[in-house]
């Protein structure tokens, strides 16, 4: 019912459209009052009908959305855990295929060899033992000096000892070379030409910005509804 | 009674003033200070091994053969051998036949140590070492070296660490570096380690000197450390000089000086395998 009269007044309203347009702002030519008076509401368009969508479904097409993202997250993720392969650990081809092959007949040692040996890793330790406690005396010896040069420093001038208690910025990186096992032999010429370096080089995967597709994501968005609202004015 | 605490106030005022004026003039410094360099030269090679470490070398190799796999190379000489083998009975197939005429797993050991034999080092024992240049960098390639020249201290001419006065505007470490320059010439390259002083070395004044009121009871050298790293010395400025090892250390300075001088030097590696 509603709808018909609305269809009525608003033929109405177009066959007067000149006074209207007088009458929204209060002006009439007319010497009497008007009987009927439009406002600004009735002249208003129908609204178009709004499709509506089911909210099931809706709820089910953003779940897919983040569905989507999480599996994208998931997969990124996994690719940022892997980890350089090391060629030198894989056990190569041949020794898996076929072990028995290169398997190595065992010695049968002696009871002497054994002890000998054993003898031999006792005095290894007491060896290592000593080099181990001659490095700590040393540290402690170079450790003593040093601070008692400080303080014989700071007895004479309190200026000198702050000057050398500052760090020296330059001192790292410290790289030391050597020693070696035989000196370097001067002159050398390189038999075999130039070292080329062939071990390969491990790329870890590339991984796209995140961040990155999300903000394109919402760029796209911004332009559509843009594109949208400049339609609706146009 | 008023009186007499008046008077022990005032006698306390007077100790405490004299006590005053007089660290006063202890804090004026009655030292020289002296900023002395260390320069060494780390070993260039290492030392050869004891009796011991061969022995325990040789054994870790062993223990080592003994836990491995056989070579793919080794694998390939015994084939070799049961190849010859079969040449010999007359059972052969083709194929081995043409594996025959390829070359064999000694032939490729035997070149292979060819080259190996072709190549000599250098040799640990260098012409310094033999005519005993003191001078030479290239001398004692595994022992630490220290960079001494010869003064006059007092009267004597004596082997020293080189040192000099610390200017009123340098701190320890520009005095150092300084010296560097001076006494050792712009072409040596060397790496200080750190802006404070390894060690120190006190020595007072003879008799004569300190009871000039004027002059001061001795001085104190403040060694700052450095490695050498590159260059050469400039002979032409610098005659008198050498590279010591530690053992010469002992022979060359003068007891107290050495004996300073040894606590902020690291050891040369010794082994007496005696004790063990």
């Amino acid at each position: 019912m509603f709808g018909i009269k609305n269809v009525i007044i608003n033929s109405l309203y177009r066959g007067l459209n000149f006074t209207n347009s007088l009458t929204a702002s209060g002006l009439s030519t007319f010497p009497q009052p008007l009987c009927i008076q439009f406002t600004s509401v009735l002249m208003a368009q129908p609204m178009k009908k709004k499709k509506k969508t089911d909210p099931n479904i809706l709820k089910l097409r953003t779940e897919r959305k983040r569905k989507r993202l999480w599996k994208e997250i998931k997969r990124l993720t996994k690719q940022q855990k892997q980890l350089k392969p090391l060629d030198e650990i894989e056990v190569p081809y041949h020794l898996s295929d076929e072990p028995e092959k290169y398997e190595r007949m065992k010695p049968i040692l002696s009871t002497e060899i054994l002890e000998e040996r054993a003898e031999l890793l006792r005095k290894w330790s007491v060896h290592k033992l000593r080099f181990h406690t001659k490095d700590l005396q040393i540290i402690d010896k170079l450790e003593a000096a040093q601070s008692h040069a400080l303080d014989e420093l700071k007895k004479e001038s309190s200026e000198l000892y702050e000057e050398a208690i500052k760090i020296d910025e330059t001192l790292l990186p410290f790289t030391a070379e050597g020693p070696t096992e035989t000196p370097p032999i001067k002159n050398y010429e390189i038999v075999d030409g130039e070292y080329i370096d062939v071990s390969r080089k491990w790329d870890p995967p590339k991984i796209p910005d995140l961040d990155k597709k999300v903000k394109q994501e919402m760029l796209k968005k911004i332009k559509e509804e843009a594109f949208k609202s400049e339609k609706k004015k146009n | 009674m008023f009186k007499n605490k008046l008077n022990i106030i005032n006698a306390v005022k007077n100790k405490i003033w004299t006590r005053y004026t007089s660290t006063s003039k202890v804090a004026k410094p009655e030292w020289d200070l002296l900023c002395g360099l260390c320069l060494e030269r780390k070993p260039v090679i290492s030392r050869p091994l004891s009796k011991l470490e061969s022995d325990f070398k040789q054994m870790l190799q062993e223990i080592e053969i003994e836990k491995s796999k056989k070579s793919q190379h080794e694998i390939r000489h015994e084939m070799d051998i049961k190849r010859l083998e079969g040449l010999k009975k007359g059972k052969l197939s083709t194929e081995d036949i043409e594996k025959i005429i390829g070359q064999t797993a000694t032939e490729v050991e035997d070149t292979g140590k060819k080259k190996l034999s072709a190549f000599v080092s250098a040799s640990k024992i260098t012409e310094a070492d033999k005519e005993n240049n003191m001078k030479s960098l290239d001398r004692k390639l595994d022992k630490h070296l220290l960079y001494l020249i010869k003064e006059n201290i007092g009267q004597n001419m004596l082997w020293i660490l080189p040192h000099d006065t610390v200017k009123k505007t340098e701190s320890l470490r520009i005095a150092a570096e300084r010296i560097l320059r001076e006494k050792c010439g712009v072409n040596i390259k060397a790496k200080f380690y750190g802006n404070a002083p390894c060690g120190v070395y006190k020595y007072k004044y003879p008799k004569i000197i300190r009871e000039d009121s004027n002059s001061k009871i001795g001085a104190k050298i403040f060694f700052m450390k450095a490695q050498y790293l590159n260059g050469q010395i400039e002979e032409s400025n610098i005659p008198n000089y050498i590279w010591a090892s530690r053992e010469e250390l002992s022979k060359q300075l003068t007891h107290s000086y050495y004996k300073a001088i040894n606590l902020f030097l690291i050891d040369d590696e010794y082994v007496n395998e005696e004790q063990i």
